[in-house]
């Protein structure tokens, strides 16, 4: 691979034959595999004088004998051959196993080898990203770049990832890192119509459009002064994608096909207990509640039916089955009616697991045909995956078409593109923030109120819907919940994505010195969004409850252009200068629009003329229909001074303009410098202890602009403000509660970084260990005024935070034998620490995200994000306070819960080979970290998991704890108001340490030897199987409750730390058979 | 080639220095401050003060047990964060849009729309007054303070009456222009009425502080002879649409499809069913049962089983009142939600909108929506102004019968509840059920009923109790004035006790709202609940 990242440097330099002499001819074959090496510089030592390899490794070249030949090639160790009486001289050269030998592809394209970086740069090839169960590349990443925080909003397919790197910058602006892909931006938004309370999680991350099979590397750019050049986009870290189409690779005609099927399960569910049913107080004849805190199954062998009960004469009506004499009347009430309901045994059914989840089927397919002639190359590949969910409902289809051409026109233009045409489809049951009873506003939910389904109700047999008019039906008497499989049916959130992406860029080298690259990015898209819910869902929102359909048009482009004069030259013997001064024009252009509408007529048809009454705002009252311009214009240079190969001096400085403020505070400058040295080439110290060591230092600097159209006032104005009994309607104006700031300026970053990287034991170990400390000052801040002052909030630059952290990735081969047994271990370990150090202007604190009694907040002094919410009042002593009735007092104030910033993130992955087989597999643990978990509430409050089951539920319990007198508590309380009131009445009973150990992925694969390919069509074979997510416990957590902290109820965004019943996470497991021809 | 090459490279310059431009800075979704228009503003400035009554009556009704309170203490019931909303839209809401609007109106002699603003201001300001007590006014609304300092409370009050005086004068005054009229539909001569039963109001709330000045600015309003009278409601109507805008009384909203919601007040439901030994003729429109029955069930109600907390007084309510399913919750109950949304007592035709209860109960859902949600919201009656009136006649020695007052509060509270609800489509069916003559009968027995008790009343605070108890039931959907008659007056006294012995300190003021509190470097938050409001000096433990 490395080869071929390599070839436009190596192009650059190649200058031409002026003088007539014997022709040498020969082959450069790699030692690896006996292949020949496309690329390799042949150059006569003492001269500029030089040729390349050709596709199969073969060069011509003149020479004269006496001269030595001198062959490189970037990653490999470099050969040299007299040039005798031979006309053909062959060579076979090895690969430089030198960890700082690598090559690694940097900002704006630059391909540097690792040693000649002063800064942090990780990279993760295509054999940890190809022929993964996972459709969404980010998903992929998770643990294998420290300092890299990848979280999932949730486990259904296609739902939106949230990434940070190395911390937070920023208090109101995105902390979402830049997606270049093949040298151009990439949108990878998340187009959110809803909050996290009215539906918002099932929005994809648009970096969902990448195929993952068709990624050659990943580069992830953590630092700021790796990101200078990306000027105020790369603030928070750039992902840097190369495809396999963009990569212009030069080889043979080949052809390959993988085809992967995994098996898509729910990760985990609660260990539900079976001795109690639903009800409370263990109260009989059992009644049908919420709660599983009802009657033991041995005390109470029969119950009656509960659609027989219902308190709707709608329901029990349609159903006659559930009466025993159906001509006389029944339901709940008089002994009469309650007699007449048929009697069904009361036992634990089956669990959601099997009669609610399923098991998801992936398939996936991709076919890459690549080739060349001498000129020219190609690589065009389709990729296909259709993946169900464990959800029923929810689908993902993915279709990516690719195609990369990369020319030499002439011998100093060379040309090369990147087509990419994406298709996404997904579907999901509506997904929102619930509270442990009931999705939030009544807007559904599918995991709301699933995951505590009391024990004894058969969803899987029971009647889920209305045979009259096809509306839910569920166990509740007064029908309020919906019931999750007619949810599943019949509500359903959609996306449809289209997507062309292009990255073209055209070279010329001027001089030998000299050269000058354009390249043009263009990234569009159109996404359309739906909301289709039937009529008949219940839960009290009306506008649910009589059918919705809410569909949304967006449309979004970048224009991306850069413009970039090279420069290379040899100053003397031991400096060498490169040297880039470039342009950079980035169009940003978004826009919506979209239709909600209310009142169904006809059941199961969307279509807005099926519905009474259309809108163009959303459910929370947002306007559907706006569009938002940005320009950003950008000079920027990077200069690198390599003093013998062992220090190297890398200066960078970007100046940005940009529309997002009024022009007085447009401009700004941002300038990076960073340091490399190689002791062990410079004192000639390598050993075979220490093979080789780098030292690095670099300070970078970036800015955050504000998002657009903050800096003036504007007015509110509703066109529909007020519909009277009548129906007439009234508009209103109103002065907007946002003030707007002419004086709001970018924020300011700065980050001071260290590193030692380090190769030794002759290879055996390699580590990559950085430090730094990141500040952010003139922090933009949304920040809440008092609302006495006409306005609400208004974005302006006070306060400061910080971030300090250090990285470190380190790879051992304790196993390397001569028989071919390998092992390698991998070890990565990111950790951070944002602080607020000030909020300025007299704030006490800033809501980042959640409820402003129960969210992320930003407070000086303490870590960035702090979970606040109703605490358990304790008295001096720390003990805390019981009330008369046996439950906690909560707290008047909002209590700090804790920091949901990970304390450390770790990874660990193995790398077992043998001939041709390979077992690799991935663990992954995070220390600390608090997590609100509306899951273990609801399931705990409701007596379902087996941890309800420690305790007798027939005994009464004392809450650990004091009365306000300070005495001991002696308060009895029953097992029911100990699990529910202690878990539903303060936030701080449901806030838990989030450690979390896991298997992220495990694979093993076998490669048919060549021996057994050779007289097959094939080059290549190699069969997979792969699992992800196989096994996790968060350790401090309610142990039956089988709880993954990999979600984020409040979606892609600021906040972290909230589960609000948004869904489980996927359990994947399968193979892929790869074959190349 | 060459050439080619560098025309290219010179086409792609200029293209890249022409596509320069860096002017977005207007947001294209949004109308610009210059295109105010003073009709559209004053719409929103009405929608307002109906949102800020609004908040302010739901603390009230709940402080007053006119509708359950939830929580199990005063102090988690009501935290900083509580009264974001409600100072967001006062402030940023309301009085900034007043504001602007006052200027247009003074510009263009918009008279009548600034008649109604300051009308609608002075009222929100005694508002915040009667809820925070001190609250920023003299520097508030200036973007280029972000710390306004709290006035005094009397200050704050006295602004506001310099406001009903202008707008009356405005109201007196030749104008142009019509504004959209949400309350009077135009109607000045009513709007002239309004501003001057509001300055009763206040005169009433500064007694205790001020009693000669209260006792002749409340005898000049009253030979004045210009307050609401029968026919002069000041009330809010809701609509019937429910999505964009979702229009509907939000008490009908939360329970009319498919029940739960608020817990009806137990004790406030005992007064109107069997303190007097008879039901109060409004019963059965306030409440409406969904059960005619008292549940057995103890999973249905948790308090059947259990007995009365023993710091309850011995002839206080507790649980159910009577046993005919009027299902509540007491004071101060954070219990679970059992199974009961289609059990609990809901909100009847007055004044939410929903159904009257003709003692044939139905579960709530759409068999029979009633308004369809067109309830109103009570903020000013005239029955209110008999109560003040003999109240003042009470306590201060104005004009005016005390008893008389009393009855005739009672009377016009009784009738107009009824009036209004037979002009929805609950006519029928409240007809059928009672017809005018009974109804005149049971009016007569209630009426004959208090006149005796305040009879019987021998001191001063024992015939304020029933003054005070009677314009407490009147209030029903007004807790801004059951809030203020209740630290004024102290009654009606012997309220339910909260379900735990100790409930905290009753908030003689609301607590600050964090908005404030934590933005504001001039704001301190209050000691405690006991914190009074600058026209109540009554001791600290009058009233729980």
């Amino acid at each position: 691979m490395r080869k071929n990242l390599l070839l436009a440097l190596v192009l650059f330099c190649s200058s031409i034959a002026a003088f007539a002499q014997s022709k040498i001819s020969g082959k450069v074959t790699s030692a690896d595999d006996g292949s020949g090496i496309p690329g390799v510089t042949v150059q006569i030592k003492g001269t500029s004088k030089g040729t390349q390899t050709d596709l199969n490794g073969g060069y011509e070249i003149e020479a004269s004998a006496g001269q030595t030949l001198v062959y490189s090639f970037v990653g490999m160790l470099p050969q040299e051959a007299a040039v005798g009486t031979k006309s053909i001289i062959k060579v076979v050269l090895s690969s430089d196993a030198k960890a700082l030998s690598e090559v690694v592809v940097t900002a704006q394209g630059i391909v540097r080898e690792k040693k000649a970086i002063g800064y942090a740069v990780t990279t993760v090839a295509s054999d940890l990203i190809n022929n993964r169960p996972e459709a969404d590349v980010s998903r992929i990443l998770q643990g294998k770049a420290p300092g890299v925080n990848i979280t999932s909003t949730g486990g259904m397919s296609g739902s939106g990832t949230n990434i940070t790197i190395r911390g937070y910058s920023s208090a109101t602006g995105s902390n979402q890192p830049l997606f270049v892909v093949d040298g151009v931006p990439f949108n990878s938004g998340t187009n959110s119509q809803a909050g996290f309370t009215t539906g918002g999680q099932t929005t994809s991350s648009r970096m969902l459009d990448i195929d993952p099979n068709n990624i050659e590397s990943v580069s992830v750019l953590k630092g700021l002064s790796a990101t200078v050049l990306y000027g105020d986009q790369g603030r928070n870290g750039v992902i840097l994608i190369t495809t396999k189409s963009g990569g212009g690779k030069i080889k043979n005609a080949e052809v390959s096909l993988n085809q992967s099927y995994f098996q898509n399960t729910i990760a985990s569910l609660p260990d539900y207990q079976n001795n109690y049913g639903g009800g409370f107080q263990q109260l009989t004849p059992p009644s049908w509640f919420f709660s599983n805190w009802g009657a033991n199954f041995a005390d109470q062998p029969t119950t009656k039916h509960p659609i027989g009960l219902s308190g709707l004469p709608i329901i029990r009506n349609s159903f006659p089955e559930y009466a025993k004499d159906p001509t006389q009347p029944w339901g709940n009430g008089p002994a009469a009616l309650l007699n007449n309901v048929v009697d069904i045994p009361n036992i634990a059914q089956d669990n959601i697991g099997k009669s609610f989840f399923r098991k998801g089927n992936v398939f996936n397919t991709s076919v890459a045909i690549s080739g060349s002639s001498d000129k020219s190359g190609y690589n065009a590949s389709v990729g296909y995956q259709d993946e169900q969910g464990f959800t029923p409902g929810n689908t993902l289809k993915k279709l990516n078409l690719a195609l990369g051409l990369n020319s030499q026109i002439t011998k100093k233009l060379s040309v090369r593109s990147s087509f990419t045409y994406a298709n996404t489809d997904m579907a999901s049951p509506p997904l929102n923030a619930g509270y442990g009873s009931g999705p939030s506003g009544g807007i559904q939910s599918i995991f709301a109120n699933v995951m505590y389904t009391p024990r004894n109700v058969d969803l899987a047999g029971w009647p889920y819907e209305n045979p009259q008019d096809r509306s839910s039906v569920y166990y509740r008497g007064g029908n309020d919940i919906t019931n999750p499989i007619w949810l599943a049916k019949y509500h359903t959130d959609k996306s449809f994505v289209d997507r062309f992406f292009t990255s073209s860029s055209l070279n010329y080298d001027i001089s030998n010195d000299f050269s000058v690259t354009y390249r043009l990015g263009f990234d569009t898209y159109s996404e359309t969004q739906e909301r289709q819910y039937n009529k008949g869902a219940t839960g009290g929102n009306p506008n649910i409850m009589n059918g919705f359909y809410q569909s949304v048009a967006i449309k979004n482009s970048i224009w991306n252009h850069d413009l970039i004069l090279n420069y290379n030259k040899q100053l003397s013997d031991k400096i060498n200068l490169t040297a880039l001064l470039g342009a950079n024009n980035r169009f940003d252009q978004y826009s919506q629009f979209g239709v909600a509408s209310t009142g169904q007529l006809t059941f199961g048809l969307f279509n807005h003329s099926n519905f009474t009454a259309a809108s163009n705002r959303s459910l929370d009252g947002g306007g559907l229909n706006f569009m938002q311009q940005e320009r950003r214009i950008g000079a920027y240079t990077n200069i690198v001074l390599d003093y013998s190969d062992y220090l190297f001096l890398n200066l960078s400085a970007r100046n940005d303009w940009t529309s997002t403020v009024e022009s007085a505070n447009r401009r700004i400058l941002y300038p990076g410098a960073s340091v490399s040295f190689i002791p062990t080439s410079a004192f000639d110290m390598s050993s075979k202890t220490l093979n080789d060591l780098k030292i690095r230092a670099s300070y970078g600097t970036s800015a955050g602009f504000p998002s657009p159209y903050n800096t003036r006032n504007t007015l509110s104005q509703n066109a529909r403000g007020w519909s009277n009994a009548a129906g007439s309607l009234s508009s209103t104006q109103s002065i907007s509660n946002a003030l707007g700031n002419p004086n709001l300026k970018p924020e300011l970053h700065q980050e001071l970084e260290f590193g030692v990287e380090s190769v030794m034991f002759s290879n055996r170990l390699k580590f990559d260990v950085s430090v730094y400390e990141k500040t952010t000052k003139n922090l933009i801040t949304n920040a809440p005024i008092d609302p006495s002052t006409g306005y609400t909030s208004t974005f302006i630059n006070i306060g400061k935070i910080r971030t300090r952290g250090a990285e470190i990735a380190a790879t051992v081969t304790p196993v390397k034998s001569a028989s071919g047994l390998t092992w390698d271990i991998t070890a990565n370990y990111g950790k951070y620490a944002t602080t607020v150090m000030e909020l300025g202007g007299g704030l006490e604190q800033v809501v980042i995200a959640g409820f402003t009694n129960l969210g992320n907040f930003a407070i000086p002094g303490q870590p960035f994000n702090l979970i606040k919410g109703s605490g358990i009042a304790r008295n001096a002593n720390g003990e805390k306070i019981v009330l008369p009735n046996g439950q906690y007092k909560a707290t008047a104030d909002l209590a700090t819960l804790g920091d949901p910033n990970p304390a450390f993130t770790s990874s660990l992955i193995n790398n077992l080979s043998y001939k041709g087989f390979n077992l690799s597999f991935m663990f992954e643990y995070r220390h600390k970290g608090v997590i609100l978990s509306n899951t273990v509430k609801g399931v705990l409050a409701r007596g379902l998991s087996k941890d309800t089951d420690q305790l007798d539920r027939d005994l009464t319990l004392i809450l650990p704890g004091v009365q306000e007198d300070g005495s001991k508590n002696t308060v009895q309380v029953t097992a029911s108001n100990y699990f529910f009131d202690n878990y539903f009445f303060t936030d701080e009973a449901v806030t838990f340490d989030g450690s979390t150990a896991r298997l992220r992925e495990a694979s093993l694969s076998y490669s048919l030897p060549t021996k057994v390919l050779g007289k097959s069509p094939f080059k290549k074979a190699s069969i997979t199987l792969t699992g992800s997510n196989l096994w996790f416990r968060a350790l401090n957590m309610p142990k039956y409750v089988n709880f993954d902290t990999d979600v984020l109820s409040l979606g892609v965004g600021n906040g972290l730390g909230f589960d609000y019943l948004t869904g489980p996470s996927a359990r994947r497991l399968g193979g892929t058979l790869s074959l190349t021809f | 080639m060459k050439r080619k090459i560098n025309t290219l490279l010179l086409a792609l310059g200029v293209f890249l220095v022409s596509s320069c431009e860096l002017d977005y800075l207007e947001n294209p979704n949004a109308v610009t401050e210059s295109s105010t228009d003073a009709n559209f503003l004053l719409n929103n400035i009405q929608l307002n003060f109906r949102n800020i009554f609004r908040g302010v009556s739901d603390t009230g009704q709940r402080l007053t047990r006119m509708i359950n309170q939830g929580a199990n203490t005063y102090e988690t019931a009501y935290t900083p964060t509580s009264y974001d909303g409600l100072w967001s839209s006062s402030y940023a809401g309301i009085l900034a849009d007043i504001k602007v609007l006052k200027k247009i109106a003074a510009e263009k002699n918009f008279k009548r729309h600034a008649g109604i603003a300051k009308t609608l201001e002075a009222f929100t300001l005694m508002t915040l007054v009667d809820a925070f007590g001190n609250v920023p006014y003299s520097e508030a609304l200036d973007a280029s303070n972000f710390n306004p300092k709290a006035d005094d409370g009397a200050a704050v009050y006295s602004a506001a009456l310099e406001l009903l005086k202008s707008a009356k004068t405005d109201f007196a005054g030749t104008a142009t222009g019509t504004p959209n009229d949400y309350f009077y539909g135009n109607n000045y001569a009513r709007w002239t009425k309004l501003v001057n039963t509001l300055m009763l109001k206040y005169h009433l709330n500064r007694r205790l502080i001020d009693k000669a000045g209260s006792t002749s600015a409340i005898a000049a309003l009253i030979s004045e002879n210009n307050m609401l009278g029968i026919g002069d409601e000041f009330t809010f109507k809701y609509g019937t649409s429910q999505n964009d805008p979702d229009s509907r009384h939000p008490d009908f909203a939360s329970q009319a499809l498919a029940g739960g919601g608020d817990y009806q007040s137990t004790y406030f439901m005992w007064h109107l069913t069997e303190a007097k030994g008879f039901d109060d003729p409004r019963a059965k429109y306030f409440f409406y049962r969904q059960v005619t029955s008292n549940t057995t069930s103890p999973s249905e109600m948790e308090c059947i089983t259990q007995f009365k907390p023993s710091h309850y007084p011995e002839d206080m309510i507790f649980c159910q009142p009577g046993e005919r399913g009027f299902w509540g919750r007491d004071h101060l109950d954070n219990d679970g939600i059992p199974p009961d949304g289609l059990k609990r007592t809901l909100y009847g035709v007055y004044p939410a909108g929903y159904r009257f209860d003709n003692n044939a109960p139905s579960a709530a859902g759409s068999a029979d929506l009633a308004t369809n949600g067109a309830g109103i919201l009570p903020i000013m009656l005239p029955s209110f102004v008999d109560f003040m009136l003999a109240e003042a006649a009470l306590t201060l020695g104005t004009t005016g019968d005390a008893k008389a007052l009393l009855s005739s509060g009672a009377t016009k509270s009784i009738n107009f509840v009824r009036a209004w609800s037979l002009t929805t489509n609950q006519a029928a069916k409240i007809t059928a059920f009672e017809s005018n003559a009974n109804f005149d009968t049971n009016r007569g027995k209630y009426l004959d009923a208090i006149v005796s008790e305040y009879d019987a009343a021998t001191t001063q605070t024992d015939k304020m109790k029933i003054l005070g108890r009677e314009y407490w039931i009147s209030l029903y959907g007004n807790g801004v004035e059951a809030y203020n008659l209740y630290r004024r007056t102290g009654q009606p006294s012997g309220m339910q006790p909260g379900l735990q012995p100790a409930v905290g300190n009753f908030p003689r003021s609301f607590i600050y709202p964090s908005s404030y509190v934590n933005t504001n470097s001039n704001a301190t938050q209050k000691a405690d609940f006991k914190v009074k409001v600058f026209w109540d000096n009554n001791p600290d433990s009058f009233i729980n």
